[in-house]
């Protein structure tokens, strides 16, 4: 008798054991996309989009906005305005994009320029070290480590990236253009594991500027 | 019972392996308790890491264990998780397990949504950091291919692959390398049977009581 209220409590357990799981969602359909807006033009911007707006510094880390989540493969349309020039821009970004719009003088106007990352380098024991080449004149970008000719980065075309995956350690850059320094010496400081930066060149009023963001999201 | 795990208050938090008795809010918590651990549990059906960070509703359920007591199992508006930052101030643990794998992985979806994983997990691992405790976590099984939920066994792999990568600074646990593809049997792809959640409680409670995780703990 007791060996039978055993198998009947063993086969009750089991049974309980394999209960229905309701059906969920085990992730998204399709992977997340991110926006930001970068004021290369040394002047206030203002980026409109319907109701929305970004007001972006002209220099310091204020010229840089947040990656904002959009809605892959549907059209994003703003106006910028930097003054009294402005400029219309439309993108779409594809699943796991991140898409930077920058904002460049031309000559008494504006441009934009659109960058896009779709990367795959996640890594949280590791720092992400980006360059963006924002300048139509610097054919050939790199980016090396400040005093040792060590490169990092190489070949960007202008209105490209590269990025690649560091050690978290204290790390000062020097950019290049066609084989010249381009910019000062951008110091990113201690690295954080990780983390993701990005070092920007940029067509400057008197000469070319360089600086660098962490890419952030929230 | 052993002493291994004496002294160490451990907040197990995770998704649907925590959120039905005899899956892991038993036998992971059994293993443990039974090594000398003083162990809180929490499950949330259905969630991603990053819910963890606030209080989120569940979609299909979920459960709490305290200390020796019995599974609370919680259901509709009461199947939520609790803030993280809350329930280490509440429970003031040396170790934090994360379950959690099987959520994010989108067995339906063709691809791998790897930015959307990354900022799930980062900001629970953000909570971690922030907290200074000490982290493991367990990554998915190979459970079965097919079952309601697609999963696959090359999902499963890339998945566990990718975590190992992102969820510094925790401690990864492969349990991929704690049976053989469909050693342990599912009726759903996903979910096992008493025998499969003993085994898999069973091997994480001695990953965590190993040396090499031990080391990380501050008690």
């Amino acid at each position: 008798m007791k060996k039978l209220i055993f198998a009947c409590l063993t086969s009750a357990l089991t049974l309980a054991a394999h209960a229905d799981n309701p059906l969920y969602e085990t992730g998204p359909a399709q992977d997340s996309s991110f926006v930001r807006f970068l004021n290369a033009s040394e002047d206030k911007a203002n980026v409109v989009n319907g109701a929305a707006k970004v007001a972006l510094a002209a220099q310091g880390d204020g010229r840089v906005s947040r990656f904002y989540p959009v809605k892959a493969g549907a059209k994003l349309a703003a106006n910028v305005q930097v003054g009294n020039a402005k400029a219309a821009v439309e993108v779409v970004a594809k699943p796991g994009e991140f898409v930077t719009i920058a904002i460049v003088s031309n000559g008494a106007g504006i441009e934009t320029v659109v960058v896009k990352d779709t990367p795959t380098d996640f890594n949280a024991s590791k720092a992400s070290v980006a360059l963006l080449n924002l300048d139509k004149s610097c054919n050939a970008a790199g980016l090396n480590v400040a005093e040792k000719n060590t490169a990092i980065l190489e070949a960007i075309k202008p209105a490209s990236l590269q990025r690649r995956l560091v050690n978290p350690i204290g790390l000062k850059t020097q950019a290049i253009c066609d084989a010249k320094d381009a910019g000062k010496v951008v110091d990113l400081g201690q690295l954080q594991p990780g983390e993701r930066y990005s070092v920007v060149i940029m067509p400057g009023k008197k000469a070319r500027q360089t600086f660098f963001v962490r890419d952030s999201t929230s | 019972m052993s002493a291994l795990l004496a002294g160490l208050t451990v907040l197990i938090i995770g998704d649907s392996h925590m959120s039905t008795p005899d899956y892991l809010i038993t036998t992971l918590h059994d293993d443990l308790m039974s090594k000398g651990a003083v162990v809180y549990s929490f499950g949330a059906c259905g969630v991603a890491a990053g819910d963890w960070m606030v209080k989120s509703q569940s979609p299909c359920g979920g459960a709490a264990r305290i200390k020796d007591g019995p599974v609370e199992v919680k259901t509709g508006q009461d199947a939520m998780t609790r803030p993280f930052n809350e329930l280490v101030k509440t429970y003031k643990p040396n170790l934090v397990v994360v379950v959690n794998g099987d959520t994010m992985a989108s067995y339906a979806a063709p691809e791998l949504p790897k930015t959307w994983i990354w900022q799930q997990v980062s900001r629970l691992t953000k909570g971690v950091k922030n907290n200074a405790v000490g982290c493991v976590w367990v990554g998915p099984a190979w459970g079965t291919e097919g079952g309601k939920f697609n999963k696959t066994f090359a999902r499963a792999k890339e998945m566990s692959g990718y975590l190992s990568e992102i969820v510094a600074p925790c401690t990864y646990i492969d349990s991929l390398t704690l049976s053989k593809p469909g050693e342990w049997a599912s009726s759903d792809g996903q979910h096992f049977d008493l025998a499969g959640y003993k085994a898999w409680g069973a091997a994480i409670g001695n990953a965590i009581s190993s040396p090499a995780v031990l080391q990380t703990i501050k008690k």
